[in-house]
């Protein structure tokens, strides 16, 4: 279970997105759904700490389960090895083959046997529903492979150090529909293990495949603010908040 | 309505001034094609009087040239082998004291310290590539090479297990001092090249390994580095290429003897030392010959390495079209799970990620530390050479430069009271002559490349690059074959021609690209109101690409006025020229020669620092004025 509570996120003296207070149940997918500009990758980059070196500034408490995100102890890059992302635009290392790339995180979290990062490679590029596509190609450039491939790839790179929690920057942005519907399938399935944090701008993406949907819009002051969250069938059919109903119901209607 | 009878007055005779206009525009063309065809002819002779001139030497040695090691006046055998082996040598050495350093300090500079240091160290880097090498030289042989006597040479000598490379007498003028002094030169190259390189890097690959659980250190070398690593080696390579043509610092500190080199801390020569000392006393025939075969080597050798560099440049980032193969008809969904239990995804088979990642943090943060630490000494070792040339050239320079030392003439040797005041008139007047045949060609020249696609334009970006490769003492030795051989006297206009020559190539690539900069939707605005090409280029395109024209026409100035191989052989006494002067005092013993060379260096860094201080100014000027 991950928790916000007020959590406020600003660059300098600019504030991106304040009075974020909710809770991201586990083995569920969660989206972010909102205009551009209104803090939702803001609010998804604070939970693995990625704003620790663009310079934003995280205020409020997050939590996962017991552990402060953003506490005294907490070691950063020991949570974002446990919570993972996964880029708007497809981002394998473009210097290292299917296979390096498939198992990069586990190298970089210091795991050398060869016999354990050949199987975890094989589960992970299966878990991203890859296997069977790349186990003939794994010593080429991962740059080789399709923008669809290429993304499930940061998936399975993604899986193979086995997060508990999984973020996902509009992964289909830059797919096309066939893709898009792939990667779809991938965060339902995975679900069933996870948990996934997604963002996107597309109203259809977020009824398909999420839970749990919450609302982010910009308020008076062009400071983004989470306006309402919750089952997402609810957020989409009887809306509590007239400005949620407004933007689902003019983007969708 | 005809434009020929336009119902606003006023328009008609604007229109008739138009037609004026327009035949100056069919004139256009013939300026750029003119332009580029002077500089491929420039860049022709210029490989024919070499090939020309060390025909000779050729003929009597055959390929053996290359490599056999006899230098034999007497019987009238000449070969380069010795001064390739110490051109080598010496080049290879500096690398292997620049790159580790430049390389750690970029990283530093890039990744590693606050960007407040990085922004404040950044353009001292990329000022100190403006020093000129001759002030490089001389303070390497009044200021380092008493100490490398003394100490360096000395310690080195003691240290067990490097005897093989570190033996002999310790004169102080020696290979290593050569490569020392090569490092210097080449470090703030290699340091802005690779800083480009690695800041061209982008966010998402960053991103990716920090997601992934890396430390800083580790995203540094398993996302930066790697995907840099075509960036770097270019740099390093344009290095090499500099290192392996540089002449006159490397003259004044090498010891200058022809002989197979045995230990690094014995003198040697190069093949551009070898011109340096030989060219001007060469007596007519096969020995002159052999001088300019030693350039002919120098110049396959340093064409091929900045080719090489060029190509990495401009190769395409290594990302391949992804092919469209078919769709493969499996719902992942489905299958998964079964894969997964026969793939061995439960729970007791899993890769114990989490403890290792646990297990390893603290080691990796500290190998981490340790690499950041070496980073950032590496920016201490590079900048204390850098900063120690400096502060030498402005305290020496500032006991020898008074009002006097600038007004008045040159006095016999060992007789107090000379000025540089005839140096400083004739680098003017060398530079000046230079810029009137320079600015024109280059910007033709660049305007051909903009215009055209054809033949000519890859002739003259081919024939660039291989003149941006070419050591400027070959620059001279090609002025001193064309214009004061046949002429029988050194002169003003053959020293203009060669810096001329040096500085086209800069030009060039610096217009282009500034003209490539200029968005074509300013360009079809142009021609949408019925204006002709040539006008278009020049109240458009020109306009808006001034700032960065007069950037690399200033940038190819300071390179000019600090040169001073070019002038060796095409100025007829060395008070002539600021930089000449300076080599030909700073050999010599008397101490009021050494005062005057650090007067002259002081003032030939001002005037450098101040023309490449002024293009950017000037720059940023315009730029701000444009919009």
């Amino acid at each position: 279970m991950l928790t916000l509570e007020d959590v406020q996120v600003s660059f300098g003296s600019h504030t991106a997105v304040r009075h974020v207070t909710m809770s991201i149940p586990p083995r569920q997918v969660t989206a972010l759904v909102g205009p551009s500009g209104c803090g939702k990758t803001t609010v998804l980059r604070s939970l693995n700490r990625m704003h620790d070196h663009t310079g934003g500034r995280v205020e409020g408490t997050i939590k996962l389960g017991d552990l402060d995100l953003y506490g005294p102890g907490a070691q950063p890059e020991l949570i974002r090895s446990c919570i993972g992302m996964v880029f708007q635009r497809p981002n394998p290392f473009p210097t290292m083959s299917v296979f390096d790339n498939a198992v990069s995180g586990l190298r970089l979290n210091g795991i050398r046997n060869k016999k354990v990062l050949r199987q975890a490679a094989e589960a992970a590029l299966h878990h991203a529903a890859l296997w069977d596509i790349v186990k003939d190609r794994l010593d080429q450039p991962a740059t080789r492979l399709s923008g669809g491939q290429q993304q499930r790839l940061c998936v399975a790179r993604a899986l193979a150090v086995e997060p508990e929690v999984l973020l996902m920057d509009e992964p289909c942005s830059a797919l096309d529909p066939v893709a898009t519907a792939k990667i779809e399938a991938l965060i339902t399935d995975l679900a069933q293990e996870l948990t996934i944090v997604l963002v996107t701008h597309n109203m259809f993406q977020a009824r398909r495949v999420s839970d749990r949907t919450a609302v982010f819009l910009l308020d008076d002051d062009r400071v983004g603010e989470l306006v309402e969250e919750g089952p997402t069938e609810t957020i989409f059919t009887v809306p509590s908040d007239p400005r949620t109903k407004e933007y689902v119901q003019g983007l969708i209607g | 309505m005809t434009l020929a009878s336009p119902p606003v007055p006023g328009l008609a005779p604007t229109l008739r001034r138009r037609a004026a206009t327009r035949r100056a525009a069919r004139l256009y063309p013939g300026v750029y094609w003119l332009g580029g065809v002077v500089f491929i002819g420039a860049v022709v002779a210029l490989v024919v009087a070499v090939a020309q001139g060390s025909a000779s030497a050729f003929a009597h040695a055959g390929l053996g040239f290359f490599w056999s090691t006899t230098w034999n006046p007497d019987a009238g055998d000449y070969a380069a082998g010795t001064l390739v082996v110490g051109t080598l040598v010496t080049t290879g050495a500096a690398m292997v004291l620049a790159v580790p350093v430049g390389l750690g300090v970029a990283v530093a500079l890039s990744e590693v310290v606050p960007r407040r240091v990085a922004a404040a160290l950044g353009p001292a880097v990329e000022f100190l590539a403006a020093v000129p090498s001759i002030v490089v030289g001389l303070w390497a042989l009044l200021i380092l090479s008493p100490v490398f006597a003394s100490t360096v040479e000395p310690f080195l000598r003691g240290v067990p297990g490097l005897h093989w490379i570190f033996s002999g007498p310790a004169y102080g003028p020696s290979l290593l001092l050569a490569a020392v002094v090569l490092a210097v030169m080449t470090l703030p190259t290699i340091v802005a090249l690779s800083r480009s390189a690695l800041g061209a890097v982008p966010a998402a690959d960053r991103e990716a390994a920090m997601a992934l659980g890396a430390t800083r250190w580790q995203m540094i070398r398993t996302a930066v580095l790697p995907a840099a690593r075509s960036g770097i080696l270019a740099a390093v390579t344009l290095a090499v290429g500099r290192a392996l043509g540089e002449s006159i610092a490397v003259a004044l500190v090498i010891g200058n003897r022809p002989v197979l080199p045995h230990s690094l801390i014995s003198p040697g020569a190069t093949l551009g030392t070898g011109i340096v000392n030989q060219f001007a006393e060469a007596s007519p025939g096969v020995q002159t010959s052999a001088v300019i075969g030693l350039g002919a080597v120098l110049l396959v050798l340093t064409v091929a390495v900045n080719a090489a560099g060029q190509w990495i440049l401009r190769r395409p980032a290594g990302v391949d079209t992804p092919p469209r193969g078919p769709v493969p008809s499996t719902d992942p969904g489905a299958e998964t799970r079964a894969a997964l239990v026969a793939h061995g995804w439960s729970a007791s088979a899993r890769p114990p990620v989490r403890a290792s990642a646990v297990g390893t943090l603290a080691r990796r943060r500290r190998s981490g530390r340790a690499a950041e630490w070496l980073c950032r000494t590496a920016v201490l070792v590079g900048l204390v050479p850098l900063g120690a040339l400096l502060w030498f050239t402005v305290a020496k320079g500032a006991g020898a430069v008074s009002v006097s030392f600038i007004t008045h003439g040159p006095t016999p040797p060992g007789v107090p009271g000379g000025g540089i005041s005839t140096a400083i008139t004739g680098t003017a007047r060398i530079v000046g002559l230079a810029l009137l045949l320079a600015i024109p060609t280059g910007l033709a020249a660049s305007l051909l490349l903009y215009e055209r696609r054809g033949r000519v334009a890859a002739a003259v970006r081919f024939a660039a690059d291989v003149l941006t490769g070419v050591p400027s003492i070959l620059i001279g030795v090609f002025a001193y074959t064309v214009l004061v051989r046949p002429l029988h006297h050194a002169s003003t206009v053959a020293a203009a021609f060669a810096l001329a020559v040096l500085m086209v190539p800069i030009m060039i690539r610096a217009n282009e690209e500034s003209l490539r900069t200029v968005a074509s939707d300013l360009w079809e605005a142009g021609m949408a109101l019925g204006a002709s090409r040539p006008s278009v280029v020049r109240r458009v395109v020109l306009r808006q690409a001034l700032p960065g024209v007069v950037t690399g026409n200033l940038l190819a100035l300071s390179r000019g006025v600090g040169e001073t191989a070019p002038l060796l052989f095409t100025v007829a006494a060395p008070a002539s020229a600021l930089t000449f002067l300076i080599f030909d005092q700073a050999t010599q013993a008397y101490p009021e020669a050494q005062r005057t060379a650090w007067g002259a260096a002081l003032v030939l860094l001002v005037l450098v620092l101040v023309s490449s201080g002024a293009s950017r100014g000037v720059a940023r000027y315009l730029t701000r004025k444009a919009r």
